[in-house]
C-alpha cells in the first residue's frame, strides 16, 4: 500500500506554468515595494478552521452603540476567557474575546483501546455510546468561579466535537467555545443543534 | 526569513501542498489555490515556524486552508473529482479514484500517513486530533479501499495489499 500510494502520488505535481506564476507573484511580494508587487488572486476571508475554538459573541444592537471593555472575566474551564463588554452607559451587554485552539484542554479523550471518555472537572467517566453524529452528551459542573458550565460532546468517536457554555449569576447562557472535529464545522453537527434546543440556547 | 530561504522552500514544498490539498479537496483548481493561499501566509506570518518544522506547518496549514474551502463549498462534496491525472499504470488510476472517494475525513489522513510518512502522533498533531482517532481514521479507510477496489478491473491486486 505504501509503496502503491507514494508511486500514484508521486506523478501529481502542481503544473508548471502554474507554479511558475505563483512564485513570480510571491517573489515579487518577498521584495518590491506596494506599487511594484504583482496582482495576486484576491481570496476570499473565509472563518477559521473546523477545529479551531471560538468564543461566541453574545452581543445585542453592538453596531449602533459604543462600547467599552468591562472589568469581569469568565474563564472556560476548557482553556481561554472571556471579557464583558458595556454601553456607554456601564450596562453590560455581551462578552467578547478569543479562544486559542492550541490552549485548549478538551473535555473528552478518545483512549487507545476506543472508548471514549469524559474527563471535564476531573471526570473520567466512559461515555462510549452515550453520543453520536445525532445525540449529543451533555455534562454540567459549577466552576472554581461558583457558575454553572455546561459541557456538551456529540459526534463518532473518531471525529468527536465539544462545546463548552458558562452561564452567569442570573442563569442566563453568557459565554461559549466550541470544536468541532468535521470539515463541515457546525452544519456537520447535528448533535450540536440538538443540543441548543434541548437547553433553550441562543446560539 | 530572506526572500532566498522563502522561495527555497516554495521549490521544495509546493508539490507536497498541491498533493495534499487535492487529497483534501478533490479539486485541481482548488489545490492550486490552497497553494498561493499557504505560502501567503508563510510569507505574512509573525512567527515563521522553526527551521527543520517547515514542512508540518505547511501540511497543518494546508489542512485547515481545505477545510475552510470545503466548508464554504459544501456542495463540491457532491461533484465528481476535476482531476485527469494520467497515470502510468492502470491500478495506479484505480488507488487514486478510490481514495479520492473516500469521505472527507479520512482522505488527509491516509495521505499524510502514506504519502507524508508521518507517524500517528505526527499526523494527529497536525490534524489537531488524537492518535487514537487518527488510528481509528486509517482502519475505516483502509476497509473502505479494500471493499471499493475489490470492485475494480484492478483493484483486487491492490486490495490485497491493505
Amino acid at each position: 500500500m505504501d509503496r502503491l500510494y507514494q508511486r500514484t502520488f508521486d506523478q501529481i505535481h502542481l503544473p508548471e506554468e502554474r507554479a511558475a506564476v505563483v512564485r513570480k507573484a510571491l517573489a515579487s511580494r518577498c521584495s518590491q515595494t506596494e506599487q511594484e508587487v504583482i496582482p495576486m488572486k484576491h481570496f476570499k476571508r473565509l472563518p477559521r478552521p473546523v477545529t479551531a475554538a471560538a468564543a461566541l459573541i453574545l452581543v445585542f444592537a453592538l453596531s449602533a452603540t459604543a462600547f467599552a471593555y468591562g472589568q469581569r472575566f469568565y474563564s472556560f474551564m476548557s482553556g481561554g476567557s472571556v471579557q464583558d463588554i458595556t454601553d456607554e452607559n456601564g450596562q453590560v451587554i455581551g462578552v467578547q474575546g478569543s479562544v486559542d485552539p492550541d490552549l485548549a484542554v478538551p473535555p473528552v479523550e478518545l483512549r487507545d483501546d476506543g472508548r471514549l471518555y469524559l474527563t471535564a472537572n476531573g471526570e473520567n467517566a466512559d461515555i462510549t455510546g452515550l453520543c453520536s453524529d445525532e445525540t449529543p452528551y451533555i455534562y454540567e459542573c459549577t466552576g472554581s468561579d461558583g457558575l454553572r458550565h455546561t459541557f456538551i460532546i456529540g459526534g463518532e468517536p473518531d471525529a468527536v466535537g465539544w462545546a463548552e457554555f458558562i452561564w452567569d449569576e442570573d442563569g442566563l447562557p453568557t459565554a461559549g467555545t466550541s470544536q468541532f472535529a468535521t470539515p463541515e464545522g457546525r452544519d456537520g453537527a447535528p448533535w450540536f443543534d440538538a443540543a441548543m434546543e434541548q437547553l433553550n440556547l441562543p446560539w | 526569513m530572506t526572500e532566498t530561504e522563502f522561495l527555497s522552500l516554495f521549490d521544495r514544498y509546493h508539490d507536497m501542498v498541491y498533493r495534499l490539498a487535492l487529497s483534501c479537496t478533490r479539486s485541481t483548481q482548488d489545490a492550486e489555490d490552497i497553494v498561493q493561499t499557504v505560502f501567503l501566509k508563510l510569507l505574512d506570518v509573525r512567527t515563521p515556524p522553526t527551521p527543520g518544522k517547515e514542512r508540518a506547518w505547511l501540511a497543518q496549514v494546508t489542512v485547515n486552508a481545505s477545510r475552510d474551502l470545503l466548508r464554504a463549498n459544501r456542495r463540491r462534496q457532491w461533484e465528481p473529482l476535476d482531476a485527469d491525472i494520467p497515470f502510468s499504470a492502470p491500478e495506479e488510476g484505480a488507488l487514486f479514484d478510490a481514495v479520492m472517494a473516500l469521505p472527507d475525513k479520512y482522505r488527509a489522513v491516509v495521505h499524510l500517513h502514506y504519502y507524508e510518512g508521518y507517524s500517528y502522533a505526527e499526523t494527529a498533531q497536525i490534524l489537531r486530533t488524537s492518535p487514537s482517532a487518527v488510528s481509528m481514521r486509517l482502519h475505516r479507510a483502509r476497509n473502505l479501499l479494500r471493499s471499493s477496489l475489490e470492485e475494480d478491473t484492478y483493484g483486487p491486486s491492490v486490495s490485497k495489499d491493505l
